[in-house]
């Protein structure tokens, strides 16, 4: 050819490139044939991936020698050259792990590093785990064995060895193929056979003619006996192919030769019949997914006659081995019985922005799992302060190691950060507590900061399926953290602080920082929950359920276990009963092992009264979580209501050996010793909470207690401490309710000044004649919670009952308070107030029956509602009650023991109360008319 | 090694060079071969610790090296930059070789080594089929194949090219882009038919 020629060429070579789809075919016909043949055979060889895309030094210097440093790998010796480059023993510095990396002659394309990306999230202990990919290079899992391909060398394998090999091979495949990646070159030499079993090496790594990845060369760089014939045929491969590629590999295993046109038998009809399926020229006559064929093998039983070079024989297995043992059985990381702690990451970063951000993170990500249990922090906190660890100290590895021993849980998980350049390598272990012997193991690299989250989130995914929990179950709750949270690491670090202080018991000094967290990222479901639940203890019950409904409207974005929890608690702040027991079911049947759902729901029934439930969910959450108190509070309220106060107090003790503490423990137990009169608990209790913030409630339990014995004055000024010490702690609705529990006394013991006073609450101020205002807070509260269970049923009937009460009307407050008869049995004064209604209508056998509910179940009195203080109060004032209804039925003596019983609880009561001075007289004409 | 205070010899050939001795240039090359060499490696080292390499920077580096010891002025820097160019690719086929002979004796491969892959040609042929493809091209389209040569093996850029050969930028581009397509085609035949 002439240069002139070549001009030619060339010249209608860029007509043609240049000129439009339309122009081209008369470009093309305007030359002679020559020239048109030469210039089409170019523009047929005009791809994307033409050669010398990167200057030739670049591509063309793998001058790596020992010492070599590649980024943080320094490079120890060289293990031999592939087809792709070389291979070198290196050092991850960082790490001081071994690894394997690859050098490839040409840098990859961005394609490659896309997939790449994809490949190394694989994480399967078949498959050789890729976890970095340089310019152009590739650093992987060192393995250490043989390949397939030197121990074929030495004949066939014994049939269980070609099984167990082939279900691990086939294993890989369907992990990889589970996300979309296609090995494309699988073959013996890529198979190599370690200690711990198969490793699948360099998936996803090899081209093919259309689809090249790794470099910009165009070299084929299957091998032609694995490939199948649409491969060869320069086809896109697919999940078939590989299958083709798996069969050669199964029948090589089992023969000993590779497959040809000649074919050897293979001995097991069962066998031959699957390799034959994978071998087939058709793709569409194949097996179609690997997991099929997976299926397929299991459920092959070889004889293991050959076997006895075998590890599966020596180790002294019987002769028929189904297959399945080998194709399904992993050994077990943990199982789901086990708990796990976490600790803090080792953030090398520099960067305090990490420090508590990434545990929180990696929290949460692994709290979706309801096969993993993570310890609770409120557990870690009192195992630390056992450990004498100052509550907020940072949770090394080396104590999340000791938790775990004391606490016998099976794990711990810890993390580090390091920069790398601008980007970050996370890495996360799982390590045995027992043994201390590495469970499982997952690095990842974040391209900047905005991505750690997401890479931790993606770490702890991987980390799941290798301790062992199924497949299906992570697929199934796995939400990306980003969304599992928040995308901020800012916001994620205020509500990784708040987290902590909360777990260590500090509650209102978080909700600025859940309030930065929010400002941060207006999506931040589990701040808003938080938010909630924080406001509602405070007393702000209108913000609680303001960020309860926050919360609630985000709930698609939360992962499954958040939504749970954010469901209970919007139904709860909501007051819609119903749905709550109905939500914390739901979190039940979908995390089983998550004491919190029973927690929650235990509480839901006690507060309806149904006592029995309510105890056998609170056993339940505390058979999960044997640590932390909240669960016990509801199993001691159980045991109150129930009036079964000896297996209250067996469980008191049992706590105070445990060191498990609290306000509301302690409140039980004084409640448990005023249920008694046991003077020397009540001192003991009293004393406990002198000086605590908490004094509040001993305060408020203190004033009941006097009230039950009539001393109103005494018991005023005791629930005005109380209330005031709510008050300066800033928990508003604690205080009102004590305000309001010294309101709803005076209005029982018949002294309504106090209650005009205070001006509520709506009960009060029903039963003292001041309808109005008693029915404008009533159109409130129905306004805040107009589909509230308690509030619909109960709560509003008895304002009204109240109500028609002074009005005269006690038929209209009887038939008002049907209502409440399902969840009576927390709401004594619905019981109360009904007694009354029938004395109205001077039904004294009635009256007397409904006051004589009220005394026969003590326990209800001082533990049916936990939250607000109705302490005790209808108690006293029954017998009282009775001792009336009794006296309309002419029960002389029935009557007569209710008045004494009324006066001797009464006996050191204040002398001018009303209700009292009645009673006296009442008293004196039974005995007069007696007489 | 090589250009130090004493490598007079070298800047006498530079001298001789500059002042139009075309034969001085091949001596030249020989002699700075070792230095261009040296320099590349350094680089390609630097390069895995996190720098990405640039021919380029070799050639300049190499060039104000010759500069600074020789304490020559090039009045011909195209000619300099062909040179080093040629240079590159000289260093670079030799690598190839080198390592093909290293290779036949090599090493039994025990560790993530996949020692049946081979079957295609071995990567460092594709840089001696390169050579030899480029060589022919070179003959029906010696421009063309210069601009292969500058920018693959120099490591220039377009508008560098450009300025070196005196033509347009816009002539280096379809020079490139078309001696890409053909150098395609050419390596296809020679390593055609693979496996």
């Amino acid at each position: 050819m002439t240069p002139e020629r070549l001009q030619q060429i060339q010249e209608l070579f860029h007509a043609v490139r240049e000129g439009s789809a339309e122009e081209r075919p008369a470009l093309l016909a305007q030359a002679d044939p020559d020239l048109r043949r030469e210039v089409e055979s170019l523009l047929a060889c005009v791809s994307e991936n033409l050669p010398l895309d990167s200057p030739a030094v670049q591509a063309e210097f793998p001058t790596v020698t020992d010492g070599t440093y590649l980024g943080p790998y320094r490079i120890e010796s060289k293990l031999g050259e592939g087809g792709m480059g070389e291979v070198f023993r290196a050092v991850d510095t960082r790490l001081g792990r071994a690894v394997a990396v690859k050098i490839t002659r040409a840098h990859f394309s961005d394609r490659f590093e896309r997939e790449a990306r994809a490949i190394s999230a694989l994480n399967h202990s078949n498959i050789c785990t890729l976890y970095y990919v340089g310019p152009n290079y590739l650093v992987m899992e060192l393995v250490q064995g043989e390949t397939l391909a030197a121990l074929l060398k030495n004949g066939p394998l014994p049939v269980q060895a070609a099984l167990l090999y082939g279900c691990q091979i086939a294993a890989a495949v369907v992990e990889a193929h589970g996300t979309g990646i296609i090995h494309r070159d699988l073959k013996p030499g890529n198979i190599m056979i370690g200690k711990s079993g198969v490793k699948v090496l360099d998936f996803g790594l090899a081209r093919s003619d259309r689809d090249d990845t790794v470099t910009g060369s165009n070299t084929i760089m299957g091998t032609p006996a694995y490939m199948a014939p649409e491969q060869r045929e320069g086809k896109p491969a697919d999940a078939r192919t590989d299958i083709y590629a798996f069969g050669c590999v199964l029948f090589e295993m089992l023969t000993g030769t590779r497959v040809g046109p000649q074919r050897k038998r293979i001995k097991s009809r069962k066998l031959e019949k699957i390799v034959n399926r994978c071998l087939e020229e058709d793709p569409e006559r194949r097996w179609q997914t690997v997991a099929d064929l997976q299926r397929e093998l299991a459920g092959v039983t070889v004889t293991g006659s050959r076997g006895k070079r075998m590890l599966v024989a020596a180790a002294g297995m019987v002769v028929l081995v189904p297959a399945a043992y080998f194709c399904f059985h992993r050994p077990a990381r943990l199982t789901d019985k086990d708990t796990v702690v976490l600790a803090d990451f080792l953030n090398n970063t520099g960067d305090p922005i990490f420090d508590g951000t990434l545990r929180q993170a990696l929290a949460v990500q692994l709290e979706q799992s309801p096969f993993l249990k993570i310890m609770d922090d409120g557990q870690v906190q009192r195992v630390l302060r056992l450990m004498s660890v100052s509550p907020g100290a940072h949770i090394s590895n080396q104590i999340a190691q000791e938790i775990c021993v004391r606490e016998g849980a099976a794990a711990t998980i810890g993390g580090t950060i390091a920069t790398l350049g601008r980007s970050y390598v996370i890495t996360l272990q799982a390590t045995a507590c027992a043994d201390a012997a590495t469970l499982a193991r997952e690095q990842i690299q974040a391209e900047d900061r905005e991505h750690v989250l997401n890479a931790v989130g993606r770490a702890a995914m991987a980390m799941r399926g290798k301790l062992g929990e199924p497949h299906n179950s992570i697929q199934k709750l796995n939400r990306p953290l980003e969304q599992a949270t928040t995308s901020s690491l800012e916001a994620l670090q205020n509500y990784s602080e708040a987290y902590s202080r909360m777990s260590q018991g500090h509650f209102l000094e978080t909700i600025p920082l859940f309030e930065r967290a929010i400002a941060i990222d207006p999506n931040f479901a589990m701040a808003y929950f938080y938010l909630g639940v924080l406001y509602e203890q405070a007393g702000d019950i209108a913000r609680g359920a303001e960020y309860a409904k926050q919360a609630f409207r985000l709930v698609d974005r939360v992962s499954e276990d958040e939504r749970a929890q954010i469901n209970v608690y919007y139904y709860h702040a909501n007051r819609e009963s119903d749905k709550e027991i109905d939500a914390c079911q739901l979190g039940i049947r979908k995390f089983p092992r998550d004491w919190k759902f029973h927690n929650a729901l235990s509480a839901a029934f006690i507060d309806r009264g149904a006592y029995e439930d309510g105890l056998r969910e609170g056993l339940e959450a505390v058979r999960l979580q044997a640590d932390v108190e909240p669960p016990y509070r509801r199993v001691l309220d159980g045991y109150i209501c129930l009036d079964r106060l000896p297996e209250a107090k067996q469980l008191a003790q049992k706590l105070r050996e445990l060191g498990l503490d609290g306000l509301r423990i302690h409140q039980r137990f004084l409640e448990m010793a005023y249920l008694e009169d046991d003077q020397a608990a009540i001192t003991r209790e009293v004393q406990w909470f002198t000086g605590k913030p908490g004094e509040y409630l001993s305060l408020g339990l203190q004033a009941a207690k006097r009230d039950v014995h009539g001393q109103r004055r005494e018991s005023r000024g005791l629930y005005r401490r109380a209330a005031e010490t709510a008050m300066r702690l800033g928990l508003r609705n604690a205080g009102s309710e004590l305000e309001e529990a010294d309101a709803r006394s005076d209005a029982l013991v018949g002294n309504c000044l106090a209650t005009s006073r205070l001006g509520r609450p709506a009960l009060a101020l029903a039963m003292c004649g001041d309808a109005a205002h008693a029915e404008k807070f009533a159109a409130e509260t129905s306004k805040l919670f107009p589909n509230g269970t308690i509030w619909n049923a109960v709560q509003l009937p008895e304002i009204r009952a109240a109500i028609a009460l002074h009005r005269a009307q006690p038929a209209r407050s009887i038939e008002l308070l049907a209502s409440a008869s399902p969840y009576e049995r927390s709401y004594l004064d619905a019981i109360y107030l009904r007694g009354l209604a029938y004395f109205r209508l001077r039904k004294g056998a009635e009256a007397a029956a409904e006051f004589q509910k009220i005394v026969d179940h003590k326990g209800a009195n001082w533990g049916s509602r936990w939250e607000y203080p109705y302490w005790g109060q209808f108690y006293s004032l029954s017998y009282l009650g009775m001792a009336r209804g009794f006296a309309l039925t002419g029960d002389v003596v029935k009557a007569k023991k209710a008045f004494q019983d009324f006066f001797e609880l009464w006996k050191d009561a204040d002398p001018d109360i009303p209700v009292l001075q009645e009673a006296k007289k009442e008293y004196a004409k039974l005995l007069l008319r007696a007489n | 090694m090589c250009i130090d205070g004493s490598s007079t010899e070298i800047t006498n050939l530079l001298k001789a060079w500059s002042s139009g001795d075309q034969a001085a240039l091949s001596r030249l090359a020989e002699r700075v071969y070792p230095e261009l060499r040296l320099i590349a490696r350094r680089y390609m080292k630097n390069e895995f610790r996190g720098n990405t390499l640039q021919a380029t920077e070799v050639v300049h580096e190499f060039y104000l090296r010759l500069v600074d010891v020789t304490q020559v002025e090039f009045h011909q820097r195209a000619e300099f930059f062909a040179m080093a160019a040629q240079l590159m690719r000289r260093i670079l086929v030799d690598a190839a070789r080198a390592r093909g002979a290293q290779k036949r004796g090599g090493l039994a491969p025990k560790l993530n080594l996949d020692e049946t892959a081979i079957v295609s040609p071995a990567p460092d042929r594709s840089i001696l089929d390169l050579d030899d493809v480029l060589t022919a091209f070179s003959q029906i389209a010696p421009r063309q194949a210069r601009v292969v040569e500058l920018r693959y093996f120099g490591g220039l850029t377009e508008e560098e090219i450009a300025e070196v050969m005196d033509v347009s930028s816009r002539t280096v581009r379809r020079d490139w882009e078309f001696a890409r397509v053909w150098l395609a085609r050419e390596l296809s035949h020679s390593s055609g038919g693979q496996p």
